[in-house]
């Protein structure tokens, strides 16, 4: 089935796709499942569902989300680039839908209901966005006539107002890092990264004075006998309870009082019963990914592979050590899902979305040229996608 | 942000621009990689930090489960243990691995009556992974309950709190819950942070109370034999060392066995010294007679009508010993009249005696570290009737810890001082020490509590705690029942200290609506509350280092020089007669 004699698409993908990423990819997905069956029961029992509820859901969903990354990831890069357009366009309709219709939880409309499901458009628009700035950023560097950074700051603009209606701090955080990320890498001078870190200082300040529950959490964490920090608190406890090696499954207590230890805080809730040891080969696992991806950004010919992958990559990256901070209290509580780990449906098909992206773009592509930007065996071969 | 920032290299050799910009993404990206890198890096240095850290710590986890916190042991000032921690079983089960629910309701039921099979059934069905069964059970029971050898059963060891004294010391103390938790008394305020207070750096180290358990003893035996004597509802006392403001002994009954917590919550069981407030009656005019004697307004030497009773509008205060002529001011005292000490209080001015009371730390919470204390209930403004009432004690309400404090201050100098239930020095009173009266009036109070004792309303009291140099006032408060006051009910209450030649311990003990012991014994304070301070100075002074001295040159000494010459007499011989 995948012999080289044949260039079958199965074959095609097999042999060009980054194996050593796709198998990180689905242990990390196997982690995210282990370590629900330890963190989220007791959850569960406080909100009064069975307490494998998460469990089996969590389980339930990571099939879809892997048919998805392993679907997307047989795109060639202009589907990639289509099918990243279409989900930004409908991901930008529901997020105003959201604005309107959307369930408000704990004071922030992020959610959709759909029939009997919810879900966080803003989640979809991260990855789609990554990727069609990039291709812009790509676009601007080979035909610098074209007005393509006009266009991604006015999206980014658009996403950044959606999603300060809602509110939500960490994702435009986030977006505006892949943005950034880009103009980075795009190659623009050192003075105006230095005039844009100062900006975004003032943009921090400004959060903190304008937002009060932003305010209230980097209170909290910059003094943490002021109260409020109860889910750090419990989370470091957590942490700290198993030790090197862990209680062992189900022996752990302190993750019982760790809040949303099934979401945000499942990494310390999880520590307890898997020991740091553990963590710390999970935490590796995810550099792995990062600098594998990101190896493989730079092994892309292509200027729009090497910009998407590279976005993508830093905003899984960035979203990782954000979540992995705050669980270690290094950064305030800051709302946040470890990718594939913490349970959240959106979030784990969305990076699912932007795995599949990353395998897809990442592919090995020897006949590709810079010259084109367009695979050369397109006229030779034929189709190879899926 | 403009555009054309970006496009700054001129599209003239557009290939060469190309390379430029290949090579420039790429070093780039090795930028990305590189920080990346370094917040991975960054992360895992914690996780091995939290690591190490656990390492050394030895954490183990204690902080989930509240049973197995750690109390440190509280001690008295002597170092006697008020309360331990002692290690107990508890028995848990886990439901998901019991094979025969049946089988082990029946044998748990059989060795354990207590526990019903109902509770026990719908504690062991079910598949949770763990549920309380019985908590803090003997070594005896747990060895029975292991032997049933029933699979899902197990024990783990938790920490009880356990009070030697039981009952002596409760309201103190307090108590602690299922979890060691405090919940009342100095084991909550230990709870909330209070531990600064200790000297202890290491929370192994006991705790260390200015609570004397010898005196405690005896306060709290005194006590228990007053309700019984007097058919009391209710009783109480604190002993205070006057030049620390330090609690040597404090009890209230009734009280509860801080060993079974549960008993707390029953009605009336609070702790009348620091959270109960009483209109304490003529033990007050203590307070009036300190205020007025250091304005100056007031002297010794002065005389009041008491012939006929003071009129407010259709009220008219009388004495209650009526005398009905003209007092001396030792003698309104002595006499306990209420007309003699409200002409005193109007000649002071009732501005001035409420102004008194706000010094005297009548209106301040109490300073105690006791979690359970209640205000004072005083008018904002004395009117003329007010100002009246309040100068015998009746109409404003007040703790007995507050009256304690402040006849504390009015025999040591004239130096209020904060109490507190942990050790302090007198080095450490002195820089607390809020100076309320002077010198002089705190020795003409002296005086007039040792005359009482001689000759008045104190000499029950005198004639218990023979040779000990008490002096005290009475109080026969009448308690307000719906709405009046009551001729039959009384708060009866004596204020003492000892010894007035160099006085160290202030004493407050209360009765709550005591009878008459028989036909021929009275009803007032001095029959009850009086004769049980004095039973009880006679037992603790010999513990707390306060030697019997019968010369009667020492209560000589105690006579103001503007009495020596113009009344001799004065403190001689105690006279048997007894007014109360």
């Amino acid at each position: 089935m995948f012999s080289r004699a044949r260039k079958t698409p199965l074959a095609e993908w097999w042999w060009t796709v980054d194996r050593e990423l796709l198998v990180a990819l689905v242990l990390l997905m196997l982690c995210g499942i282990t370590l629900s069956f330890a963190a989220s029961p007791p959850v569960a029992e406080r909100l009064g569902l069975s307490p494998w509820h998460f469990v089996v859901r969590h389980s339930l969903l990571s099939i879809p989300a892997l048919a998805i990354m392993i679907g997307v990831s047989f795109m060639n890069p202009k589907m990639a680039r289509v099918s990243a357009l279409i989900v930004l366009i409908a991901g930008l309709v529901m997020m105003v839908l959201t604005l309107r219709y959307g369930i408000e939880v704990k004071g922030a409309r992020r959610w959709l209901s759909f029939a009997g499901q919810s879900l966080q458009p803003s989640e979809f628009v991260k990855p789609a966005f990554a990727v069609i700035a990039g291709w812009l950023f790509a676009e601007k560097m080979v035909k610098p006539e074209m007005p393509a950074h006009t266009i991604a700051i006015a999206l980014l603009g658009s996403i950044v107002t959606l999603l300060m209606l809602q509110p939500d701090f960490g994702q435009t955080v986030l977006v505006v890092a892949i943005w950034t990320a880009l103009l980075f890498l795009s190659g623009i001078s050192w003075v105006i990264i230095g005039i844009l870190g100062l900006i975004a200082m003032a943009g921090a300040y400004a959060a903190y004075a304008a937002f009060p529950h932003i305010a209230r959490r980097i209170d909290s964490f910059l003094g943490p006998d002021g109260g409020g920090s109860y889910q750090v608190d419990r989370a470091l406890e957590s942490m700290m309870e198993g030790g090197w090696f862990g209680r062992g499954p189900g022996e752990a207590i302190v993750r019982r009082y760790v809040p949303d230890a099934h979401a945000d805080f499942v990494f310390s809730a999880a520590a307890g019963e898997f020991g740091i040891l553990f963590c710390i080969v999970l935490v590796g696992l995810i550099g792995f990914i990062v600098l594998r991806s990101m190896l493989g950004a730079q092994s892309q010919l292509n200027l729009f592979s090497r910009l998407a992958v590279s976005a993508l990559t830093i905003q899984f990256g960035l979203q990782s050590v954000i979540n992995l901070s705050v669980n270690l209290s290094l950064l305030p509580a800051k709302g946040m899902t470890l990718p594939f780990v913490s349970y959240g449906g959106t979030s784990m098909l969305a990076t699912a979305y932007a795995m599949g992206l990353i395998l897809a773009l990442s592919r090995r592509k020897p006949e590709e040229r810079l010259t084109t930007g367009l695979p050369a065996y397109r006229s030779a071969v034929g189709t190879e996608a899926a | 942000m403009s555009a054309d920032a970006f496009a700054d290299s001129a599209p003239i050799a557009l290939e060469g621009g190309r390379k430029v910009r290949k090579n420039l993404t790429r070093s780039r990206i090795q930028f990305a990689i590189a920080g990346l890198t370094l917040l991975f890096l960054i992360i895992a240095g914690r996780l091995v930090m939290l690591g190490m850290a656990e390492a050394a710590d030895g954490y183990s986890g204690a902080v989930g489960g509240g049973a197995n916190l750690v109390r440190a042991a509280i001690v008295d000032r002597n170092g006697e243990e008020l309360a331990v921690d002692i290690s107990v079983p508890s028995m848990f089960a886990e439901p998901r691995n019991i094979i025969d629910v049946d089988e082990a309701v029946e044998k748990l039921h059989a060795e354990m009556p207590e526990l019903s099979r109902s509770f026990l059934r719908s504690r062991l069905d079910g598949d949770e992974g763990f549920v309380w069964l019985a908590r803090e059970l003997t070594p005896a029971q747990q060895n029975r309950l292991f032997n049933l050898g029933i699979p899902g059963i197990d024990f783990v060891t938790e920490n009880k709190r356990f009070y030697p004294g039981g009952t002596t010391a409760a309201h103190i103390l307090g108590a602690v819950n299922i979890d060691n938790q405090g919940i009342a008394g100095i084991e909550r305020f230990l709870d909330r942070g209070g531990n600064m207070m200790s000297s202890a750096e290491d929370p192994s180290d006991p705790v260390s109370l200015s609570i004397d358990l010898r005196v405690q003893h005896a306060m709290h035996a005194e006590l228990v034999s007053s309700m019984e004597r007097y058919q009391a509802i209710a009783a109480g006392g604190v002993l205070l060392d006057v030049h620390t403001g330090e609690v040597i002994a404090m009890a209230s009954l009734p009280d509860f066995d801080p060993n079974e917590p549960a008993t707390a919550l029953e009605e009336g069981r609070y702790n009348r010294v620091t959270a109960g407030t009483f209109e304490l009656g003529s033990v007050f005019k203590t307070v009036t007679f300190a205020g007025a004697l250091d304005s100056g307004l007031v002297s010794l030497t002065d005389s009041f009508d008491a012939r006929y009773g003071v009129r407010f509008g259709r009220f008219t205060i009388d004495d209650f010993h009526g005398e009905h002529r003209i007092l001396t001011v030792p003698e309104v005292f002595r006499y306990s009249s209420n007309i003699g000490t409200i002409r005193l209080m109007q000649t002071w001015g009732k501005d001035n005696f409420r102004s008194f009371l706000t010094r005297i730390g009548f209106d301040a919470p109490l300073p105690i570290e006791l979690p359970e204390t209640k205000r004072s209930t005083i008018a904002e403004t004395f009117s003329e009737v007010g100002a009246a009432t309040a100068s015998f004690g009746q109409g404003l309400s007040i703790t007995p810890l507050h009256m304690a404090s402040a006849v504390a201050a009015f025999v040591n100098g004239g130096d209020l001082l904060p109490a507190t239930m942990f050790p302090r020095s007198a080095e450490e009173a002195a820089e607390l020490a809020v100076p309320v009266i002077s010198e002089d009036t705190s020795a003409r109070i002296r005086y007039l509590l040792r005359l009482n004792a001689l000759e008045g309303s104190g000499t029950r009291m005198n004639a218990a705690a023979e040779g000990y140099r008490a002096g005290g006032k009475t109080g026969t408060a009448e308690k307000v029942i719906d709405g009046r006051y009551s001729t039959t009910k009384n708060f009866n209450t004596f204020v003492s200290v000892f010894p007035l030649d160099a006085p160290r311990y202030a004493l407050v003990l209360f009765v709550d609506e005591p009878q008459a012991e028989n036909e021929r014994t009275g009803r007032t304070a001095g029959w009850n509350a009086g004769e049980a301070s004095g039973r009880l100075i006679a037992r603790v002074a010999p513990m707390l280092g306060v030697a019997p001295n019968f010369s009667e040159a020492l209560d000589l000494a105690l006579v103001p020089p503007e009495l020596r010459r113009a009344e001799p007499e004065a403190v001689q011989a105690p006279v048997p007669v007894v007014r109360n």
